[in-house]
Parts: structure tokens; sequence; C-alpha cells
């Protein structure tokens, strides 16, 4: 369990890399978030342009991702603006990044498939409308800073270390009426 | 225990989002459609040129190249003339996916004033476009410029909707679905794309501002 010690290595760690990984990658899931879920319609389209499911017979399972995707997005990329639930928004959004890099690869090796990427809307982030390598290069750069959010967590300008100090305070007091502790996992020991 | 943590917030988030989303298709009044309620499957308008059989010229391309001789139309004054009237037709008559309009069927609802519908990426259509073309792509349909867009083409108006072109020209079935949402009923595709239209040297336009004459 790494201590939540205020050392000047956590200060620069946190200001340096976790807080600019974490508002640029939450606010760029915000943002695409944001586009489709303005237009649901263009991103059911886009989902079927991608043929990983025939519209014809699972067009509900399309409708429904077309409805739930852009909200997890949402939900994942403002909690990790505020370094709320970290790790968890920062897992979510690295399983949808794996699940879109699968989606592209399935577009790139069918030459049947023609889609365009709908990533960011109407908006071509770095590269083109049309689905390619570019994409695929770019979902691999954004697993970066889901890597090593995933290790280190928010850091110190997250809100997590708030909500654990509030809840460490809150056990010590308990515990203090009870007489049982509790270790840094919450066991009771 | 904090992997165990991580995992069921992640499962919150998503169980959160999907929540969200079922609200989202609650409260949104128009439903999302993932293709036309039927496509225009009836054979295009009769083409006056084909109307004919003694003027009418071949539809096949290959054919006519291969078989100049064949054709019934009187001889041009000269043969660069015959060639270049000859490819002409080849890309008029060029075929198309079932049910879709050949460019010179697009080409005469044009001149008899059909509104066209350009559904490609707005830098494609601000690159060049079917001269009088409007700018309707799913992304933009909804926005206040695709409104506007909607507002000029009169609901009863026979419309025809182009993209890049061939089979998978999913652009413009999409916003052919998205027309037939609004109530509109004269739908019909430009089977080849605009890239032929430019090539055969009909009337174009871009907002760069370099027209066709």
């Amino acid at each position: 369990m790494s201590s939540t010690k205020m050392t000047p290595s956590k200060w620069i760690e946190s200001i340096m890399l976790q807080l600019p990984m974490r508002v640029g990658l939450g606010g760029l899931f915000a943002y695409a978030a944001w586009t489709k879920i303005n237009n649901v319609q263009a991103f059911a389209f886009s989902i079927k342009g991608f043929k990983i499911v025939d519209a014809d017979t699972h067009g509900h399972l399309i409708i429904s991702a077309a409805y739930t995707m852009p909200w997890v997005e949402m939900i994942a990329g403002v909690l990790l603006v505020l370094g709320l639930w970290t790790r968890a928004a920062t897992l979510t959004i690295g399983l949808m990044l794996i699940f879109f890099i699968a989606a592209l690869l399935h577009v790139i090796f069918s030459p049947e498939v023609d889609a365009d990427c709908s990533c960011f809307g109407d908006m071509n982030l770095v590269c083109d409308a049309a689905v390619g390598w570019c994409q695929v290069i770019r979902d691999i750069v954004m697993l970066i800073p889901v890597v090593y959010l995933l290790w280190r967590g928010g850091g110190i300008l997250a809100l997590d270390p708030l909500l654990d100090r509030n809840c460490k305070a809150q056990r010590a007091t308990q515990d203090s009426k009870t007489g049982s502790t509790l270790d840094d996992d919450g066991i009771r020991g | 225990m904090k992997c165990v943590h991580t995992i069921a917030g992640m499962l919150a988030i998503v169980g959160l989002g999907y929540i969200t989303g079922v609200g989202h298709s609650l409260v949104r009044t128009m439903p999302v459609i993932l293709g036309a309620r039927s496509m225009p499957t009836s054979a295009p308008k009769a083409d006056p040129l084909q109307a004919d059989p003694q003027t009418n010229p071949p539809t096949d391309p290959e054919q006519e190249q291969a078989s100049p001789d064949a054709n019934p139309v009187p001889a041009p004054d000269t043969d660069f003339d015959a060639d270049f009237d000859a490819r002409l037709d080849a890309r008029l008559d060029a075929p198309v996916p079932e049910g879709m309009l050949t460019l010179r069927q697009a080409h005469e609802m044009w001149i008899d004033g059909a509104y066209f519908v350009d559904s490609r990426h707005k830098y494609e259509y601000d690159a060049g476009h079917i001269s009088g073309a409007a700018h309707l792509t799913a992304e933009t349909f909804f926005t206040n410029t695709g409104q506007a867009e909607i507002q000029t083409i009169p609901p009863d108006a026979p419309v025809v909707i182009y993209c890049l072109g061939g089979d998978e020209c999913e652009a413009s079935k999409n916003t052919l679905a998205l027309l037939q949402q609004f109530g509109y009923t004269d739908l019909a595709i430009m089977g080849v794309g605009y890239d032929e239209w430019a090539a055969a040297g009909l009337p174009t336009d871009s907002t760069t501002g370099e027209d066709s004459p």
C-alpha cells in the first residue's frame, strides 16, 4: 500500500505527469462523448458502418451501444479529470481503447468494410476520418497514460486522496470507540 | 483488495453509463434508425435517350469500346469527336447498383430542377460539389446548418443524394433514411460518385471559389 505522505517528489510527479495525463485523457474522452451524445443518430450509423454485428438481425445491439457507450465515456472521462475513482475510470477507458483498437483492426483487415472512425464526431483529431493505421497508433499512444495511471493512481492533486483521508479519519474515530484497528487495506486486525 | 475495488468501480461506471443511456433514449423524441424504411427499388425515370432502341447508346462501356460500329448514333465529323462522345456516353451510362441512378439519369434530373444533396465529408464538399447541391450528412443533419439546408428543400420535391459512389455508399443511404424520417418521399441515390460527375465535365461548384464553366 502506497503512503499518502506529500513528499516533494510526489508533488512533482503529480503536477508534471498525473495531472496532465488525467486532464488530457479524461478531457479527450469527455469531449468525444459530448460529440456523440449530441448526435446519437450519427454515432449509430458509425457503429453500423463497422459491421461488427449485422444491422438487420442485431440492430438493437447497435442502438443500445449508441446510447450507452458515449455516457460511459463521459462518466469515466469526468471522473478521471476530477481524480475521483481514478483507477476504475482509467480501467474503463483502457478497456474501451482495447475494444476500439480491435474494432479498427476488424475494419482494416476486412476489405469489404469501408468505415469512418467518427471517434470525435465530425472532427478529425490527428487522423483522417477513414479508418486506418493512424487511428490504431493514436489509440495505442492513449494506452500509455492509461497504464501509468493504473500503476501510480491519480496523484496528490486528485480527489481520491482527499476521500481516503476522510474515510481513514472516520475509521479511526470508529476504531477508537470499538477498540479494533484497520490496516492500510481496510482489513480489520 | 485495491484490484477488487478498481474492477467494482469500473462495473459501476459501466452500469451508470447504461442507466443514463436508457434515460437518454427515453428523453429523445426522435427514434434512432439504422436504415431506410424502403430503398428506392423502382426503376428510375425513363431516359428519353434510351426510350428509342435506334438511338439508344450501349449501357456497357466495355461493349461500346469493343464494337463502336454497333453504335447507331450518326457518325460525328471527326474521329476525335467520335472518341470523345463515346467516352462521354460510357461515363454517362456506366453501370450502377440496382435501384440507383446512372450519371445520365442524375444529370437529367439536375436539368429538370431536382434538389441534390451531397453526403460526403464537409472538406470534400468544400473542395467541390455538384452545382447547387446542399451538404447534408448524418453528422450535420441535426445541427442548425443542417436544419437550415433541409428548410430549403420541399418535402415533395425530387431529391438526388450522392457520395463517393459504388455499392457501399453508406453515407447516401444514411442520409436517405434520415430524409425519409423527415417526410421526404421522392428520393433517389446517384450510383456513381461526385468524381465521375466532375470527370464528365458536368457543372460543379466549390466553396473555395473555383467553379466549373
